[in-house]
């Protein structure tokens, strides 16, 4: 059976005012439209009734374990990233030196690594200072202040450690 | 918990303060959870699947769009997940097919809709079921359209979709479901 034109837009509330109005007034003498209207209006009503499930018991607790051990390996990469440039740091400032003066051929990266290198080696040497008592910048300095650096590093191993298998 | 709120949790979750996802999740995995299991027709799946739902929109939330719903966001990660779950999945449903000859549906044949004369409680399980057998874009929108409440409006924005075709496949799904419940496909 064909269907009238309408039907789609009258069904699908895609009609209002004087051609809903006339759509209405076509139904009372159309027997096909009107029971298709009929019919969708069963189903309709059928489909808003479709028993609905609940979700289980543990459900927002398991996504929530999940989502803190997500949260937490994000943490725990950032640490490791922050190791990594410390380290790397270090490796500038020993290097840095060397290379400029011998070879006069450090890279941009490594100038910039020398020179972040060489502030934190200042912020670690005045950390020292205080922890060792006042030590002068002789040969024995980049000693404490490496053995500084490896002890930071340290410290944030084992706190990223600490965080990426941490259970709550 | 209205837009504005829903806003607030996502910045704070953005934040790093995770736990606030939790008033997210406790929101929204009834409709979640209900649209999967109706769309692939089987409960312990359907919890799986939101499952993943809810992780990959926390760990995507950086990319939320703020012009959109939060709702709109996550049921188009639900949809997608869903889709990608049943395109993998598709063997076994075509032999799902031979456990449906309960749909012929008991009517007698007085001369009005067959309907009409199934009682009400037996024409839900039925059309539930029924709804398991519509191709899946057809499903797709009349589960989010009479199952989770949606408008018409945000299924286009979920499924990409003009609103004329969202109308037009959710018409045309209901006409489906009644000719399958009169056992006429
Ligand atoms: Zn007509």
């Amino acid at each position: 059976m064909k269907e009238c034109k309408g039907l789609k837009d009258y069904l699908t509330d895609a009609m209002e005012g004087q051609e809903k109005r006339h759509f209405e007034a076509h139904l009372a003498t159309c027997k096909g439209c009107a029971l298709a209207v009929k019919e969708d209006r069963a189903i309709t009503e059928a489909l808003c009734d479709v028993p609905k499930v609940n979700a289980p018991a543990h459900f927002v607790i398991t996504v929530m374990r999940e989502v803190a051990a997500r949260r937490r390996s994000r943490l725990a990469w950032g640490v490791y990233g922050a190791a990594v440039l410390l380290v790397a740091a270090l490796v500038g400032v020993l290097l840095g030196g060397n290379v400029t003066v011998v070879a006069g051929q450090a890279t941009v990266l490594v100038r910039s690594l020398a020179d972040f290198g060489t502030s934190l080696y200042t912020v670690v040497h005045n950390i020292s200072a205080v922890l060792f008592g006042a030590l002068p910048m002789g040969r024995m300095a980049p000693g404490f202040a490496g053995g500084a650096f490896l002890a930071l590093c340290f410290v944030f191993y084992k706190t990223a450690f600490a965080i990426s298998s941490d259970r709550r | 918990m209205d837009v504005t709120e829903e806003l607030q949790v996502i910045d704070a979750v953005l934040k790093g303060d995770v736990d606030r996802y939790e008033a997210l999740v406790n929101r929204y995995q009834k409709p979640i959870i209900n649209f999967i299991f109706r769309m692939v027709g089987n409960y312990e799946d359907a919890t799986e699947l939101a499952q993943d739902v809810f992780i990959k929109s926390y760990v995507s939330l950086a990319g939320f769009n703020r012009q959109y719903r939060f709702s709109t966001w996550l049921f188009r990660i639900a949809t997608n997940r869903t889709i990608d779950f049943l395109r993998k999945r598709k063997v076994a449903v075509v032999s799902m097919e031979g456990d449906y000859e309960d749909y012929t549906p008991q009517y007698k044949s007085n001369g009005s809709s067959p309907l009409e004369t199934l009682e009400d409680g037996r024409l839900k399980t039925l059309l539930g079921d029924a709804i398991q057998q519509l191709p899946s874009e057809y499903r797709e929108v009349i589960v989010l359209y009479h199952v989770t409440e949606i408008s018409y409006e945000e299924i286009a924005e979920i499924t990409d979709l003009p609103l004329g075709t969202v109308k037009n496949r959710i018409f045309r799904a209901r006409k489906m479901l009644k000719k399958i419940l009169e056992g006429e496909i």
